[in-house]
């Protein structure tokens, strides 16, 4: 802190010797914002694969405190509880979980391995610049583990980044928060940023009156320090994250570990380290021309009990990445090409049992994109990866972009995806119930799909007005998939996908403004997502449990001249969806009635005001109230069998309220 | 319920008493600038409504004299980076104008 307040002071010192360089990076921000408003809906036109493009104006139009809260007014990504005690957040993109969406941080790798089970809460959203959403495979540069879908997170740089910035938080749930940001510029060439995140959740809160806390008590902090050196030739990114995260939920009574036999306790410390760097060679007198290596490192550690149950997971990962661009004769016909290297070190321990495993994978991998301008680009990519453990993997994918009409825009790709599974990690809200465990068969943690993907876009005029329509649809093909099965009452089954599993996603989207500052979005998502499950020594065919097929959304935002109030409004519509059968002596059977949740709504409120140097913003969430109303099954008596606190669907949290300021000193 | 009407009575409180119009020469060249100056007067107290005509360059304030003056007027231009009739703009915010917002050197 004190350390803070010293690089402020010193840099509001040496801020009159400034130099005159706002130069091309922050023009560039600004163009993109005025091409923001002139589009609306946010599509990148001129990218290959079809991207959504959130900045920083569409995350203040629900003011968010974390990544997993960023997509509130977004039509594709939907977000939910993984379990009524943990407070863990998942998203979920073409009917398929989040671990099946490539999440990076600025192209490094990010919310994998361990970091996966909370590793949406642990984003600040002030330290988000925009975020890239891309449904389907993504660019083999990247890696091979984008399977349903991709998203990268741009944070904020040091040298475009206010001197200052305050940020706080407060909700009617007992939750506070902080964010301060300190930038400044050496010269130049070299800026640093220091961006700090202290989050509370200090109210203890059973809305239910279940007897279980709504959503635990956490302390969160999360510091990050970058650098940037740029010269025409050379650029240069280098930082530290350090993140600690303490949380405890469970029974109202809860005080501590000790009382976890006592009563149901959960606890969960969280300790991460990330480093990361980013070299890249600039050739001024050939710009088609690039070289860039990434970097990072990181270190992470948890231990957490769910009452009697304690695990214990620690990783050390290291991943490297090395790219080349370059030309063949013109730029029509562009290239790259690289290799890559990742290791992993796991070692983590549940009830009495110790896991651990060391992956290394080394890559390489080659992208060729072809242009005609103005009508077509196509990119085809291979890469190869050696998997210590999991053999030689070949992925190959294929992105094309058709410009039919000047107003009309197609997008194809196809592809293939895999990952490794980290089965207690990623499951972890499915072990806050008292069934049983069960590993059944030969379980390869390898997981294969195949995604094909077609995408429309029209931009069209309504009068004068600029409006436009997206449509796409989405099949993702498991070839092998690691199964989690809750069908039986009394047991939690894993299992290699024994049959085919599949997921189908449609969606229209439509946006348009009416008139000046005034903007809707109206969208309709469709999911079909279906699985094979053991059943009796055969298979049945069940949709995937959880999962609701329809979904509209529709978003207005109005603004007054200069952006002085800003109102946005956003209403999501869930459909029905199926949910296992938790009796416990449930065996599903195509005869018996399947069990389904209630459609619901939830409404999603903001008002901001821009004052000369800070905004104030006062919302709500989840206005009409709507929530489960029993989240956890035998809530009563959590030591007793059928206790199941794996089983939402829906808002475990009722109305809430929040407000705060954001305070910038350029 | 109170916050609702708290939100609904803020409007309310930026209507005020006579008004008065000044017209003030600045240096601004594109779109972005007059955008910015406005801008800035908008989210200024006693400042009702503000044009800036980019031909001539010249901006015409529309004001509440018992709240603010030209020269409270002029002194926010100056702070937007902009000259303002003969109040020069800032140095240290003329510096953070993007390029194209910059004069020219003669």
């Amino acid at each position: 802190m004190y350390k803070l307040l010293l690089f402020l002071s010193f840099s509001s010192l040496l801020q009159a010797q400034k130099a005159i360089q706002k130069d091309s990076i922050e023009r560039e921000t600004e163009l993109k914002e005025f091409r923001v408003i002139a589009n609306p809906g946010q599509k990148d036109d001129n990218a290959v694969l079809a991207t959504e493009i959130m900045t920083i104006k569409t995350l203040g139009k629900a003011a968010c405190c974390n990544l997993s809260e960023s997509f509130e007014t977004n039509a594709s990504v939907s977000v939910s509880y993984a379990d009524a005690v943990t407070g863990s957040k998942q998203i979920q993109l073409l009917g398929l979980a989040g671990n099946y969406v490539q999440t990076n941080v600025e192209n490094i790798p990010s919310i994998r391995g361990l970091k996966s089970t909370y590793g949406l809460n642990y984003l600040p959203g002030t330290w988000i610049k925009s975020i890239d959403l891309a449904k389907g495979t993504i660019s083999v540069v990247n890696g091979y583990e984008s399977m349903a879908g991709a998203i990268n997170v741009e944070l904020a740089k040091p040298d475009t980044s206010e001197v200052y910035y305050l940020n706080t938080y407060t909700n009617s749930q007992g939750r506070f928060e902080v964010n301060q940001q300190g930038a400044h510029r050496f010269n130049s060439r070299l800026s640093t940023g220091v961006f700090t995140h202290y989050s509370q959740q200090a109210a203890r809160l059973d809305g239910n009156g279940d007897g279980f806390l709504d959503l635990p008590l956490f302390n969160l902090i999360n510091v990050l320090n970058r650098w940037k050196y740029a010269t025409d030739r050379w650029m240069i990114q280098w930082g530290l994250n350090y993140l600690y995260e303490d949380r405890l939920g469970g029974q109202n009574g809860i005080e501590s570990n000790s009382d976890r036999y006592k009563i149901y306790g959960f606890g969960s410390k969280t300790e991460r380290v990330e480093t990361f760097a980013k070299v890249a060679r600039l050739f001024p007198d050939k710009p088609y021309q690039g070289l860039a290596l990434i970097v990072s490192t990181a270190n992470h550690a948890n231990d957490s009990y769910f009452s009697m149950k304690k695990y214990k997971g620690q990783e050390q990962s290291i991943y490297g990445n090395f790219i080349f661009q370059s030309i063949i004769d013109n730029t029509n016909h562009t290239w790259k090409a690289g290799a890559s290297f990742l290791m992993d070190s796991y070692q983590e321990s549940y009830l009495d049992s110790a896991y651990s495993r060391t992956e290394v994978v080394p890559g390489i991998y080659g992208e060729y994109t072809w242009t005609i301008p103005n009508k077509l680009t196509m990119v085809l990519g291979q890469r190869v990866d050696f998997h210590n453990q999991l053999g030689t993997q070949w992925v190959p994918r294929l992105h094309m972009k058709w410009d039919v009409a000047p107003d009309w825009i197609v997008r194809l790709s196809a592809g293939k995806g895999w990952r490794r599974v980290n089965p207690l990690a990623e499951n972890m809200g499915f072990l806050i119930n008292n069934r049983a465990l069960t590993l059944v068969g030969d379980l390869n943690p390898l997981e294969v799909s195949w995604n094909y993907g077609i995408t429309l876009t029209k931009n069209m005029n309504i009068g004068s007005r600029k409006a436009n329509l997206v449509l796409d649809a989405f099949q993702t093909d498991f070839t092998q998939q690691w199964m989690v099965d809750m069908e039986a009452g009394s047991r939690l089954r894993m299992y290699a996908m024994p049959g085919v599993s599949y997921s189908t996603s449609i969606q229209g989207e439509f946006n348009y403004s009416p008139f000046k500052r005034f903007e809707i979005k109206a969208a309709y998502r469709y999911q079909d997502v279906q699985a094979d499950y053991l059943h009796d020594g055969g298979l049945i065919r069940l949709s995937k449990p959880y999962l609701n097929k329809d979904r509209v959304l529709v978003n207005l935002a109005y603004a007054t001249p200069y952006e002085i109030w800003k109102y946005d409004l956003t209403w999501q519509w869930n459909g029905s969806r199926r949910i296992p059968d938790h009796k416990l002596s449930h065996l599903h059977t195509g005869a018996i009635q399947e069990v389904s949740a209630p459609p619901f709504s939830t409404v999603y409120a903001q008002v901001t005001r821009q004052f000369k140097k800070w905004e104030l913003y006062l919302g709500v969430e989840n206005l009409f109230n709507f929530t489960q109303k029993n989240p956890i099954y035998v809530a009563k008596d959590p030591f007793a069998p059928g206790f199941d606190a794996s089983m939402v669907w829906g808002p475990i949290v009722g109305t809430m309220v929040y407000t705060g300021i954001r305070y910038k000193i350029n | 319920m109170k916050k609702i009407l708290f939100l609904l009575m803020l409007p309310l409180l930026a209507m005020a008493g006579p008004k008065e119009t000044v017209k003030i020469k600045t240096s601004a060249i594109c779109e972005m600038c007059k955008e910015r100056i406005e801008k800035n007067l908008a989210l200024t107290k006693g400042v009702a409504k503000s044009d800036l005509n980019l031909d001539d360059k010249v901006i015409t304030v529309e004001f509440d004299a018992a709240k603010i003056d030209a020269a409270g007027i002029k002194k926010v231009i100056s702070e937007s980076g902009y000259d303002a009739d003969d109040v020069k703009a800032v140095a240290k915010d003329y510096a953070k104008l993007p390029n194209c917002c910059k004069k020219k050197v003669e």
